[in-house]
């Protein structure tokens, strides 16, 4: 059957007795006359015919169905079946969202919103239906038995109220006629302040019960929390457990601090905290003794999820690096193949940040494998073995996935430039050789790094100087290179000697135009070697972060073969990871939103519309409105009527045409 | 008055079936009104008019003596004498005359050009030369007078081919044409003169003379003495732009006793230079019309 969105409009109506007055009363319309002279016309009142009966039936009535069409299209007509009707046969309906943010569970907002809910509950109107939301979605909750209590839980991911605001579709019932909504929050700002729905268009009258306030302990703002820590080894034998902690007291406090591991407290410093201001501090511990160690505030506070840290404390995984050889007995790719690895090995402290050769992953994705695990690939001499192996491809798909790979050269160079070329890996020319057959003992050096250049930052002052003193004694001469590939070194002649591309994905491809030997260059034996590797490869590198392993926020996920959701905070094991999950320190904060702020956030503090209630906004039947259909009526209609009505023209006596 | 039948072949109703304007001026004179125009003057003219027997006594020079050799019997040719009289014919072809109201057998221009071409057909039948002068805000037509069947075509055909369009322009058009009139003339309007009693007037003063006889015909549509029967019309100027809304119940009476002031006052302004004046209306027979022209004729001779 058909109901009206806006049922008020149906009053427009009465209009409908306009054209049935307008056909009564019916004004004569002047037909024009053409007459020799106008000497003694002059002008005077139009008399009105008066006519007692519409006139014109036909137009009467495509007239009154026209401003019926329009009433009724005013109305926002919309087809309710029956099955609809049978749902909505609830007259009202009121549903009461408990906020199962994080922070809810601080300043007893939880242990307020289960008192509050059972007196609404024992209230005279009752409650027809309780849900609870918050970052995890829209949960029914039990409404529980009054004699017992109500207990909630809240969620670990960080709060979002627009997830209430966007659901109230599945919360209320799609026939409720009076929609009630009851919100039983803190009002933490980092979950309301970007929350916006209009309650009163959708016909939804709401109610705001503020939770944790904390009032009887000066409010909310009685928190300390523990905003990072980290494990970093110092030496070989000692880790430092570095830990800052915020105080969101307007006023000076203490913070006593300890570090369990092993089941007891191993030490305990005492902070000083600056009102509204943080301070860190460190604990030093043996390496190996102990695998995990939590940091916590001793005397708790009102928000008890950020008073308590938990780290892991042995060094991650040592990450691997491989090779792609297309002859280990040649010479240059031999004596390439040394110092690269050497120098990868040496790259690293032995212990919380290493690296592995481990030509196995390297072999493996060369036969077409996963490149999981492989960190680091060399591939020395690249030439037509290169795309005789189907190799372009599978670095491509490296490439793409965040890998890092370096290439060298074959001899002669433009094999491994037109590889490079046609397999869209690089885009570049080729010259000649610098320094090949007409080689004259000319020495070639690098140019003054500018200060935009990858390894700006790292070589500067006198640590550059033996960079510049590095010799290169031939290398191919690049040019025309694409748009996509950076230089960050070049001769003294602005020619290239290292050329990187930067993926989508995260990785990176460096191409050196010379062979890592010492008939090509003595920058294998220089100290400058090993950061300068290291820099040219280390952006983009997977796994290489300052944090020893992976941090993530509750909410968060981890992908690795499998994917990692973070949900309550501790140390996890997954896979060959150790994830450490932190609660949402926007959580922390005890800001919660005024009552000013949170009517904005929902339209503004005026009653919903009545017209509005049972509008099938919040319910599924948007497909089933009638408004076009009653537009298209009118439409057709209205062209009808102009028809009708247009002014008719017939042949006068005299042969010419006037109006009728 | 003309007997029964007589009446139908003048009636207007009737008379605008038929197109061509010579066959209806002969309907016309020769059907309707035998006797009532002056015979022919026969003589010595130089165009031939018929024969007839020989009067014993007679001047032998008219006797055609092939008629004599063919058919062994005396018969004498007439011929139709020249009376060196004029009747120009002039003919306001202005937008105004093509008004047709809704009960009228034919428009103003339609009804003068018929009662022309009976009257150019009378003045042929009597020997005189015929004139026309036709125009609305320019010249449309100006057949210098002659006499002969030929120039009668001349005339008719010239009627027939006027349009009424423009606005009317009186004042150039008599100048024009009192400035060509021969003596012995008679002159014959046909026009709705409206807006024309302030110079017509001074124009005219020509007829005081007595070498010429003035005829001013004016032609209206009944609905423009009477208004038509509408409730409300929003009446446009045939000759301008101006557009009056009215309703003619309600202006009705004014607009009458205007029309009569105006139609008084142009009579009397024709009257005081001896003008012959007669409202016509288009629903009317050709009969008044012809006989007035007659009549001013026959002074003339």
């Amino acid at each position: 059957m058909i109901e009206f969105a806006q049922p008020a409009a149906l009053w427009t109506g009465l209009a409908i007795g306009l054209p049935v007055l307008a056909h009564m009363a019916y004004r004569t319309i002047t037909q024009k006359y053409p007459f020799p002279s106008l000497r003694f016309i002059h002008p005077s009142t139009i008399p009105r015919t008066g006519r007692k009966t519409p006139s014109d039936w036909v137009l009467l009535a495509a007239r009154i169905l026209l401003f019926a069409s329009l009433t009724l299209l005013l109305a926002d007509p919309y087809w309710k079946s029956e099955r609809d009707a049978d749902e909505g046969a609830r007259e009202s309906q009121t549903v009461v969202a408990v906020d199962l943010s994080p922070s809810m569970s601080g300043w007893g907002g939880l242990e307020e919103a289960g008192l509050t809910l059972r007196q609404l509950i024992d209230s005279e109107g009752g409650v027809d239906k309780v849900v609870g939301f918050g970052g995890e979605g829209i949960s029914d909750l039990p409404k529980g038995d009054p004699e017992e209590g109500i207990g909630f839980e809240h969620g670990w991911k960080k709060g979002d109220a627009q997830v209430l605001l966007d659901g109230l579709d599945e919360v209320f019932d799609p026939g409720a006629k009076d929609k009630k909504l009851i919100i039983v929050s803190d009002f933490q700002a980092s979950d309301w302040q970007s929350a916006y729905r209009d309650l009163g268009t959708c016909g939804v009258e709401y109610q705001l019960l503020r939770v944790g306030e904390n009032l009887a302990n000066d409010g909310r703002s009685q928190n300390q929390s523990i905003v990072e820590a980290r494990a970093v080894p110092v030496g070989s034998d000692k880790i430092r457990v570095w830990v800052v902690v915020r105080n969101w007291v307007d006023g000076i406090a203490e913070a006593q601090l300890s570090l369990l591991a092993g089941g007891a407290e191993q030490a305990a410093k005492t902070l000083t905290l600056n009102p509204l201001g943080s301070a860190q501090t460190q604990f030093i511990l043996d390496a190996g003794n102990f695998s995990k160690a939590t940091v916590r505030l001793k005397d708790g506070d009102s928000y008890a999820l950020d008073d308590e840290r938990t780290l892991w404390l042995k060094a991650p995984p040592a990450r691997n690096f491989g090779f792609w050889l297309a002859n280990e007995n040649e010479e240059d790719t031999r004596e390439e193949f040394e110092y690269l690895r050497t120098a990868v090995l040496s790259s690293g402290d032995g212990a919380w940040n290493r690296w592995v050769s481990n030509q196995d992953l390297g072999d493996a994705l060369r036969l077409g494998g996963t490149d999981a695990g492989l960190d680091l690939l060399f591939g020395l001499g690249v030439g037509p073995w290169f795309e005789g192996e189907g190799l372009p491809k599978i670095l491509q798909t490296y490439l793409e996935n965040g890998g890092v790979a370096l290439l060298t050269p074959s001899e002669p160079v433009s094999a491994s430039v037109s590889l490079l070329n046609q397999t869209d890996l690089m885009k570049f020319g080729f010259s000649k050789v610098e320094g090949g057959v007409s080689r004259d003992g000319e020495v070639f050096r690098m140019a003054a790094l500018s200060e935009s250049s990858l390894l700006g930052e790292v070589f500067s002052g006198k640590y550059s100087r033996d960079l510049y003193l590095t010799s290169f004694f031939r290398f191919a001469c690049l040019k025309g290179l694409a748009s996509n590939l950076k230089v960050p070194i070049e001769d003294r002649k602005g020619r290239p000697l290292a050329i990187v591309r930067d993926f989508d994905g995260g990785g990176r491809l460096v191409f050196l135009p010379f062979r890592i030997s010492p008939r090509w260059t003595d920058l294998p034996v220089r100290n400058c070697f090993l950061p300068m590797l290291m820099e040219l490869v280390g952006k983009g590198t997977r796994g290489r972060s300052l944090r020893a392993w992976p941090v993530l926020e509750a909410g968060e996920e981890w992908s690795g073969e499998k994917v990692f959701r973070a949900g309550k905070p501790g140390a996890y094991r997954f896979e060959d990871q150790w994830i450490e999950v932190i609660p949402s320190l926007a959580e922390s904060s005890p800001l919660t939103l005024a009552d000013a702020e949170l009517s904005q956030c929902l339209g503004g503090p005026r009653k919903p519309s009545k017209a509005k209630v049972g509008e099938p906004v919040l319910g599924n039947e948007s497909s089933d409105s009638l408004w076009l259909w009653f537009a298209i009526a009118v439409a057709i209609l209205l062209i009808v009527e102009m028809i009708w009505s247009r002014p008719k023209f017939q042949a006068t006596a005299n042969g010419e045409t006037a109006n009728a | 008055m003309p007997k029964a039948a007589e009446a139908d072949l003048l009636d207007p109703v009737h008379l605008n079936r038929i197109n061509d304007l010579s066959l209806l001026a002969r309907v016309v004179v020769d059907g309707a009104m035998p006797g009532l125009h002056r015979s022919l003057r026969q003589g010595g003219g130089s165009e031939f008019f018929q024969y007839r027997s020989y009067e014993p006594g007679e001047d032998v020079k008219v006797i055609d003596w092939k008629v004599f050799a063919k058919r062994d019997e005396l018969v004498a040719r007439t011929f139709q004498e020249d009376t060196n009289f004029t009747v120009f014919l002039v003919i306001d072809a202005s937008a105004s005359m093509g008004f047709q109201g809704q009960s009228s057998p034919c428009g103003k221009l339609r009804y003068a050009s018929m009662l022309a071409a009976c009257m150019a057909y009378l003045a042929h039948r009597q020997g005189d030369r015929v004139g026309l002068f036709g125009y609305g805000d320019e010249t449309q037509q100006w057949i210098r007078p002659a006499s002969g069947s030929g120039h009668l075509q001349r005339v008719l055909s010239g009627i027939s081919s006027l349009k009424a369009k423009g606005s009317s322009r009186h004042e150039r058009a008599w100048n024009q044409l009192s400035s060509v009139l021969p003596a012995r003339s008679m002159v014959v309007f046909l026009s709705d003169f409206l807006e024309a009693e302030g110079s017509l007037g001074e124009k005219l003063r020509f007829s005081l003379s007595p070498n010429y006889q003035t005829l001013c015909l004016q032609i209206l549509d009944p609905e423009e003495l009477h208004l038509p029967e509408d409730e409300a019309l929003r009446f446009s100027e045939m000759e301008g732009a101006r557009e009056v809304s009215s309703s003619p119940p309600a202006i009705r009476e004014k607009y009458q006793r205007d029309m009569n002031e105006f139609m008084e006052c142009l009579k009397n302004r024709l009257s005081a230079v001896s003008a012959e004046f007669e409202t016509f209306l288009t629903g009317q027979d050709l009969g008044l019309g012809l006989r007035r022209f007659l009549k001013l004729r026959n002074l003339g001779k």
